[in-house]
């Protein structure tokens, strides 16, 4: 197999945010800055920390005038972090001092998060940790065998 | 029966009971509706039920038409559910699937659910799996109790002892619905991890989990190439091969090249699916070129499919194909085929579900 190639690797441009989106705005730029300091929770409890921006989980950014609002599109829409995951946002973004205020909205569009969400990096990463695993448990794959 | 000869074996079916008085749980409506709204996502158009057919209290008559008139399917493997949390009779009964296997003793095996948690669990695994026709036992990894999503999955210590009598009873197999998460379980217990644990502490049990390649496929890839006892049952899943075909090409281009071609086995999902599009759509499979050429995944050969639709299933049941073939033929589906060979098999589908229908007054 090509070298740790990702087969569930994104194919088409994201419509969310992720590490690569630039935006004209800087101050939007500062925001996605902020969110990718901003830990999932639940893979603090891995092995594996990654920010809400690595996992795809910004679909979002506006910003009027001093307000901001972000969007997130959950892994799960009864996440029991969500409110953890809000604090976190709003008060990072709210200690940026061209803002008053934060407003963290879950995507009620109907859209599912798919692992093909997560940045290129980490998903990357992730392939690489398999194969690692792989190698680990003595696993020569299959075709190689019967070659 | 595959144009080469070869049999279709059809490692699940189900009755499911699909009514309102079915229902113990509030959300055992959701479940209902979800499961339709799955079919309607999954299948091929024409295939999708109407909902008068849906929405019933599918009897093993029904079942042996839809399979054996509507489908290629020569043999089918019936596993019944355990999900009395949520259904007075847990879905999908055992009694329907005795009845079944009664009915078409040379067609049919089962898999006998157990709720861990019963006082009784381990004699009753004992009991069942003591029975003609009965090759295996059905677990599902979580379930609802006093207000709790408890789990079930195969490390938990109410589960654990529970192998060891697998282990000693008359069967070797052990079927876990995994990858498809329910009601509000967590996620968690739909991965395969315990199936891990379980492999390497039981190698004469074979774990076959369902559902296999719908999500978690990496998880199922590393427990399927380090554990020769693991299967990948393809329920659900091998509908995805018409109507999601790159995901599908991805879940078995992912098996194929770690694991190989001889622990994946067809299922279809009857009653909740129809059967015979995925035996259609890996018929006529093709592994795509740039597959192929970005991952090394290996063509799809009509060997590696012979095995998928039926070889790698009678290999698990321990049944050889020969005497299966010699068993079912000229009997009362054999000779209902072969009547109906030149204009009406398969059968259109559902269609011998329609009242009065020829086939159905055939039984």
């Amino acid at each position: 197999m090509s070298a740790y190639t990702d087969p569930y690797a994104r194919t088409e441009e994201a419509t969310h945010v992720t590490p690569s989106t630039e935006f004209d705005d800087d101050r939007k730029m500062r925001i996605k800055a902020e969110l990718d300091k901003v830990l999932d929770p639940c893979s603090c409890m891995s092995d594996h920390p990654i920010s809400i921006l690595d996992l795809g989980l910004v679909e979002s950014i506006s910003v009027d005038d001093r307000d901001v609002e972000i969007t997130l599109l959950l892994t799960s829409q009864r996440c029991t972090y969500f409110l953890d995951i809000n604090d976190e946002v709003c008060q990072r973004v709210e200690a940026l001092e061209e803002f008053n205020s934060c407003e963290v909205h879950q995507d009620t569009s109907g859209q599912i998060w798919t692992n093909d969400r997560m940045s290129t990096e980490q998903r990357e990463v992730r392939r690489k940790r398999f194969h690692k695993q792989m190698d680990a448990a003595g696993v020569t794959p299959y075709v190689e065998r019967s070659e | 029966m595959l144009d080469s000869d070869s049999l279709v074996v059809d490692s699940v079916s189900h009755c499911f009971n699909h009514t309102p008085e079915n229902h113990k749980h509030p959300h055992a409506q959701v479940w209902d509706d979800e499961t339709y709204e799955m079919g309607a996502k999954i299948l091929p158009e024409g295939y999708v039920p109407s909902e008068e057919v849906f929405y019933r209290d599918h009897q093993p008559e029904e079942l042996a038409r839809l399979l054996f008139l509507e489908s290629q399917i020569d043999y089918s493997v019936y596993h019944s559910l355990p999900l009395d949390d949520y259904f007075h009779d847990g879905y999908v009964s055992r009694e329907k699937g005795f009845e079944f296997m009664e009915q078409n003793p040379e067609r049919v095996s089962m898999y006998v659910d157990v709720n861990p948690l019963e006082d009784d669990a381990g004699d009753q695994i004992e009991e069942f799996a003591a029975k003609d026709g009965v090759e295996g036992i059905k677990f599902y990894p979580a379930r609802y109790q006093n207000g709790n999503d408890l789990s079930l999955q195969l490390t938990e210590d109410a589960v654990w002892p529970l192998l060891q009598r697998v282990a000693d009873s008359e069967v070797d197999t052990l079927a876990i619905h995994k990858f498809i998460p329910f009601a509000t379980a967590p996620v968690r217990y739909f991965k395969p991890d315990d199936i891990e644990d379980a492999a390497n502490s039981f190698p004469d049990i074979n774990f076959e989990i369902i559902h296999a390649g719908f999500s978690f496929v990496e998880e199922t890839v590393l427990a399927m190439a380090s554990h020769d006892n693991v299967y990948a049952n393809l329920e659900n899943t091998a509908c995805l091969v018409n109507t999601r075909p790159r995901k599908f090409a991805k879940a078995l281009g992912e098996m194929l090249y770690w694991a190989g071609p001889d622990r994946i086995v067809y299922a279809s999902g009857a009653t909740a699916l129809h059967p015979q599009p995925p035996i259609e759509g890996i018929q006529n499979f093709k592994m795509p070129e740039d597959l192929i050429e970005d991952y090394d995944y290996p063509e799809v050969t009509q060997e590696m499919k012979e095995k998928i639709l039926g070889k790698n299933a009678l290999r698990l049941l321990d049944k050889d194909p020969e005497q299966i073939k010699k068993d079912i033929e000229g009997d009362k589906w054999d000779q209902l085929r072969q009547e109906r060979k030149e204009s009406d098999y398969p059968a259109e589908p559902w269609s011998t579900y329609e009242a009065g229908s020829a086939l159905a007054s055939d039984d």
